[in-house]
C-alpha cells in the first residue's frame, strides 16, 4: 500500500510548506525516536508511541503502544487500538495527524501538522515577577494607607469623637476608654478616681487646665501668700527667660499655676512635688524682690538656711502666754514660770539619783532619773505628753506640810496638800492649825483631875487660854504658810511666788506657768522617725548640763546637718546619714493651708 | 594621579558625600540636643513638656517631615548641589540624628500610649532604614560580582534557551528519563514568597533534582546511552548554575527592597501618629 505522509509546516511569516514522503508499507510507526516513520519532536511523545496499520480491505487501525495516550477525534485513548476512517484526526503532543479522504485506490494520504508551539516556561517577560517583590508582599502604598488610616482612626478620630459625644451609647459600649491612648503617663494616686474622665480637668479643648478647675474640688486650700506679694517675690526673668514666659502665656500657661508645681501624668514625680527648687526660685533672693520681708533668704537646708528660731515663752500665762521667736544662736532664755534644773535631776551622783534608787522598786526607776521617767511619748510618737505634777513629780515631791506626830496626841497621819490650788493650800493649813488649837482647848477643859475653885478668875483664865490658843493657831498658820511659799518650802522649790504686801493676809500667789510643748508650732517635729542608729535624747538635747529651766534645750541647725543635707548637695553627690531622700523645704514646712502656711506666707510682713 | 574632587564625589559612597558633610551635621544635632537635655534641669522631670522638650519636639517633627519628603524627591533626577546622592546622604544622617533628638524629647518617659507609639514607629522606621543603609553599602558590589554583565532579562532568556537545549538533548533519551527533564523545564520555580527569595535557595528545585539524578545515571550508563546522557547533563549543569546565580540575584534584590516594605508603611503610620500626638498634647493641654 502506498502511504503518503504530508508534513505541513507553517514558516515564519505564515507561508506554508509541504514535504511529502512516500512509504510502500502497511504499517507506519509513530514516535519520538528518529527511526520512526513519523518522528515527533516532543518530549510528551514516547520513543515508540503508536502504529498506524493499513489493511488491504481499507481498514485503518491506530494502535497505541502500552501506556501511551492520544486524542482520537478529541477522545482520550490510552494503550488501546481504534479503527479510523478517512477524516479522523489523532492528536499526539503538539502534533495532529489527519487521515485524508483516499484519492486513488491503494493510496492513502496522512497529514502531519504541528498545531501548537512549545512555550518556554520562563522568559524575559517574567522579569518583574521573578525579580520584583511586587507579587511576594502586599503593596507598600496599600500598607501605608492602611497603617496611617488605622492610626488616625483609632488614636485621633476616636478620642475626638468621644470628646464631642461624651454621652453616646456607642462610646459606653466600647471595651476600652476611647481617649485612653492619649494619657501620657499614669495619673497620680490622689487623682486616680478621675482617670477615666479626662474632661474633669481638661474642660475645654486646647485650653490648659486652669486653677479654678482645681479649686472646684480643692476648696479648703489657702493660698501661699497674698497674690500681689507672690507676684512681687517671683523672679522676673529677662531676655530668653522672659521670652519663654511670654510663649508659655500664649499657650495659656502663666507661671505659678497649680499645675506648675503639681504636674500630673508624670510617672517620675509625685503630684505633691517635694523639690526645693519650686520654693527656692522665690526664696533664694526673697528680700531683693520683696522689700521689708522679715523672712530670711533660704536656698538649701544644708548650706543656706537661717538658724532655727523657736517660739519661746517669755511671759507665762495659763491662758495667753507671750511667745517670742528667738534664734538659737542668741542663746535664748524662755520663761515658763517653773524652776527645774535638768542637771540636778539627771546627775547620777546626787540626791535625786539616790532618791530615785530608793523609790526604784515602787516606781520603776533605774539608777537615777532618765528622760523617759518624765517625758512620755504621745500616741503616734511624734511629740511627748505634757509633764504632770501628779504623774511625774509627786512621787518625790509630795507636798506634805506637817507630820501629825509632832503634835501631842496626834493621829500620826501625814497631811498632804493639794497641788495646783494655792488658796486651798492656805485654807487647808489654816483649818489644820485651828483644829489643833481647838483640840488643845478641849483637852484642857476635860482635864478634871485637879479641883478648881469656881469664880471669875477661873473664867478669865479659860478665856485667855482660848484666845491664846487661836492666836497661836493664827501665828502658826502664818509661819507655816510663809515657810511653804518661801525658799526651802515645797511650793517655792518649783514655782515663782508673789509674796503678799501684808504678810497677815496670807495672800501668797503662785505665778502661772506655761510649759512650751510646741517650739515650732508651724513645723512639727517628728521624734519617731529619728529613732535611728544609736541616737538618743542626749544626742540632740543637752539636758544633763542645763541648770536652768529657762534654757532652750533644742538642737541648732548645725546638729541637724550632721545627718541632713539639702537637695543641692544631694544633687552634687552628697550623702546623708539615713533615709533615701534629701531634706527639702517640705520635709518641715508646707505650702498650702497646713500649720505652716501662715509662717511661709506671712502676708502681714511680720 | 590625583582624582579631581568633582569625580571623587561622584564615586564616593553616599555615606561619605562631600567629605562627610551630613555626618558632621548629624554630630552637631546630637551634641546640641544632648547638651540642651543635660544642661537644663526641669522640675519635676525632663520631658516633652518643658521648653527644651518642645524645642527638641519641633526639631524632630520638622526632621521627620523633611525626611519623608525624600520619598517624593527621589522621583526627580538632578545633579550637583541637590543631587539624589546628596539628599540620600542627608536623609541617612539626619534620620539617624532623630534617635537622639526624639529620644531626648521623650525624657525617657514611655508607656502604653499614643505618644510612645509614635516614638516606637519612628524607631521602627529608623531601624528598617539602618537595614537599608547596610544593604545599600554591602550588596551592590556582591550583586555586580554575581551578575557579571548579564541583565535580568538576559538571565531569563538564557533559562529559556537552556530549556530549549534540554528539550533537544532529551529527544533521543529513553522514556523513563523524560519526566525528569520535563520537570526541570516546566516545574522550575524562580522567585516565590519573601522568605524563599531571601534565602536565595530552593531546596525543591526540580532542575537541581534532575541534575543530581542524571549525574548518577551517567555513572551507570552503558556505551549507548552515555553519549546522549552526557549531552543532557551538560545542559542541566549549565541551567543549574544559572539558576543559582539568578536566585542569588533575587536574594539581593529582595534584600534591597524588603526593608522598604517596613520603612515606607511605617513612615506613613508615623506621620499619622505624629499628627495625632501633636494634636492630642495640645487638645488636652
Amino acid at each position: 500500500m502506498t502511504i503518503i505522509v504530508r508534513n505541513l509546516k507553517t514558516r515564519p511569516g505564515g507561508r506554508e510548506s509541504v514535504r511529502e514522503r512516500i512509504y510502500e508499507t502497511d504499517v507506519i510507526s509513530i514516535g519520538r525516536e528518529t527511526g520512526n516513520d513519523v518522528d515527533l519532536v516532543d518530549l510528551r511523545v514516547a520513543l515508540h508511541h503508536a502504529k498506524l496499520k493499513f489493511h488491504t480491505d481499507g481498514k485503518i487501525i491506530f494502535e497505541l503502544l502500552a501506556g501511551n495516550s492520544a486524542l482520537i477525534n478529541r477522545r482520550l485513548i490510552t494503550g488501546a487500538s481504534r479503527k479510523l476512517k478517512p477524516g479522523s484526526h489523532i492528536r499526539i503532543g503538539i502534533y495532529e495527524i489527519r487521515i485524508e479522504e483516499p484519492t486513488a485506490p491503494g493510496t492513502l494520504t496522512i497529514t502531519l501538522q504541528q498545531i501548537e508551539t512549545v512555550d518556554a516556561a520562563i522568559t524575559s517577560n517574567d522579569e518583574r515577577v521573578v525579580f520584583g517583590l511586587g507579587r511576594a508582599l502586599p503593596p507598600k502604598r496599600l500598607m501605608a494607607w492602611v497603617f496611617a488610616l488605622g492610626v488616625i482612626g483609632f488614636f485621633l478620630a476616636l478620642p475626638l469623637w468621644a470628646f464631642k459625644n461624651p454621652d453616646s451609647a456607642q462610646l459606653k459600649s466600647l471595651p476600652i476608654q476611647a481617649d485612653l491612648s492619649w494619657n501620657p503617663g499614669k495619673i497620680s494616686l490622689m487623682h486616680a478616681n478621675l482617670k477615666n474622665d479626662c474632661k474633669t480637668c481638661h474642660v475645654k479643648a486646647f485650653v490648659a487646665v486652669k486653677d479654678k478647675t482645681c479649686a472646684e474640688c480643692h476648696t479648703g486650700l489657702k493660698d501661699h501668700a497674698k497674690a500681689d506679694q507672690m507676684q512681687t517675690s517671683r523672679p522676673h526673668p529677662t531676655g530668653f527667660g522672659a521670652k519663654l514666659d511670654e510663649i508659655s502665656n500664649m499657650f495659656g500657661r502663666p507661671p505659678a499655676r497649680c499645675a506648675s508645681c503639681h504636674v500630673e501624668h508624670n510617672s517620675k514625680a509625685k503630684i505633691i512635688n517635694t523639690s526645693q527648687k519650686l520654693c527656692v526660685d522665690c526664696h533664694r533672693d526673697l528680700n531683693k524682690n520683696l522689700k521689708n520681708t522679715t523672712l530670711a533668704n533660704v536656698s538649701d537646708f544644708g548650706t543656706d538656711h537661717p538658724q532655727f528660731s523657736p517660739s519661746v515663752i517669755t511671759k507665762p500665762s495659763l491662758t495667753d502666754p507671750v511667745l517670742t521667736r528667738m534664734s538659737l544662736d542668741d542663746n535664748p532664755q524662755g520663761f515658763s514660770g517653773l524652776k527645774f534644773p535638768h542637771d540636778l535631776h539627771m546627775d547620777t551622783g546626787k540626791s535625786v539619783a539616790k532618791m530615785a534608787q530608793d523609790l526604784g522598786q515602787r516606781y520603776g526607776f533605774s539608777d537615777g532619773v532618765d528622760c523617759a521617767d518624765c517625758h512620755r511619748p504621745e500616741a503616734g510618737g511624734a511629740m511627748f505628753e505634757p509633764v504632770s505634777m501628779q504623774q511625774d513629780c509627786a512621787m518625790c515631791h509630795d507636798i506634805a506640810f506637817e507630820d501629825d506626830a509632832a503634835f501631842e496626841g496626834g493621829d500620826r497621819y501625814l497631811r498632804t496638800l493639794r497641788h495646783g490650788e494655792p488658796q486651798e493650800v492656805i485654807a487647808t493649813m489654816r483649818d489644820f492649825y485651828l483644829a489643833k488649837a481647838l483640840a488643845n482647848i478641849r483637852d484642857a477643859e476635860m482635864n478634871t483631875s485637879t479641883r478648881r475653885r469656881p469664880g471669875s478668875a477661873a473664867r478669865i483664865r479659860d478665856l485667855n487660854r482660848r484666845e491664846l490658843a487661836f492666836k497661836q493657831a493664827d501665828n502658826r498658820t502664818a509661819t507655816k504658810v510663809k515657810a511653804i511659799f518661801s525658799k526651802g518650802g515645797a511650793c517655792f522649790d518649783c514655782h515663782v511666788i508673789d509674796f503678799p504686801v501684808d504678810p497677815a493676809s496670807l495672800d501668797y500667789r503662785v505665778r502661772p506657768i506655761s510649759v512650751n510643748d510646741r517650739f515650732y508650732p508651724k513645723s512639727p517635729f517628728e521624734h519617731t522617725s529619728h529613732a535611728v542608729g544609736d541616737l538618743n535624747c542626749e544626742s540632740c538635747h543637752e539636758a544633763e548640763k542645763s541648770k536652768l529651766s529657762s534654757d532652750i534645750l533644742l538642737p541648732k541647725i548645725e546638729l541637724c546637718r550632721d545627718c541632713h543635707i539639702g537637695e543641692e548637695s544631694y544633687a552634687k553627690g552628697g550623702k546623708f546619714a539615713q533615709g533615701t531622700m534629701p531634706t527639702t523645704c517640705l520635709t518641715c514646712h508646707t505650702y498650702h493651708g497646713g500649720p505652716h502656711a501662715e509662717l511661709m506666707g506671712r502676708s502681714d510682713g511680720q | 594621579m590625583a582624582i579631581p574632587k568633582k569625580h571623587q564625589d561622584e564615586h564616593s559612597s553616599f555615606l561619605a558625600y562631600k567629605n562627610y558633610r551630613y555626618f558632621k551635621l548629624f554630630l552637631l544635632l546630637c551634641i546640641v540636643s544632648t547638651t540642651l537635655y543635660v544642661w537644663f534641669d526641669f522640675t519635676p522631670a525632663r520631658n516633652g513638656g518643658t521648653w527644651v522638650g518642645y524645642t527638641l519636639g519641633i526639631i524632630g517633627a520638622l526632621l521627620i517631615l523633611w525626611l519623608t519628603f525624600l520619598g517624593m524627591r527621589k522621583r526627580w533626577i538632578s545633579q550637583g548641589r541637590w543631587s539624589l546622592k546628596g539628599w540620600t546622604s542627608a536623609h541617612v544622617y539626619l534620620g539617624l540624628s532623630l534617635i537622639f533628638v526624639a529620644t531626648l524629647h521623650t525624657g525617657f518617659q514611655f508607656g502604653w500610649n499614643l505618644h510612645t507609639l509614635a516614638y516606637a514607629l519612628m524607631m521602627g522606621v529608623i531601624i528598617s532604614g539602618l537595614f537599608g543603609i547596610y544593604f545599600y553599602v554591602v550588596l551592590p558590589r556582591q550583586m555586580s560580582a554575581n551578575r557579571g554583565e548579564m541583565s535580568q532579562a538576559a538571565m531569563l532568556d538564557e533559562v529559556a534557551n537552556l530549556d530549549r537545549m534540554l528539550r533537544d538533548a532529551a529527544q533521543p533519551l529513553d522514556d523513563i528519563y523524560i519526566s525528569k527533564v520535563q520537570n526541570s523545564i516546566n516545574k522550575t520555580k524562580l522567585g516565590g514568597g519573601i522568605f524563599k527569595r531571601i534565602s536565595g535557595r530552593n531546596r525543591k528545585c526540580t532542575t537541581h533534582a534532575a541534575t543530581r539524578f542524571f549525574r548518577e545515571e551517567l555513572r551507570r550508563a552503558d556505551n549507548i546511552t552515555h553519549g546522549p546522557l552526557l549531552d543532557l547533563l551538560s545542559v542541566l549543569e549549565r541551567k543549574n548554575a544559572l539558576l543559582r546565580q539568578i536566585r542569588r540575584h533575587i536574594r539581593f534584590r529582595a534584600l534591597l527592597e524588603f526593608w522598604l516594605y517596613f520603612h515606607i508603611p511605617l513612615t506613613f503610620a508615623l506621620l499619622a501618629a505624629l499628627t495625632a500626638h501633636i494634636i492630642s498634647v495640645f487638645f488636652y493641654s
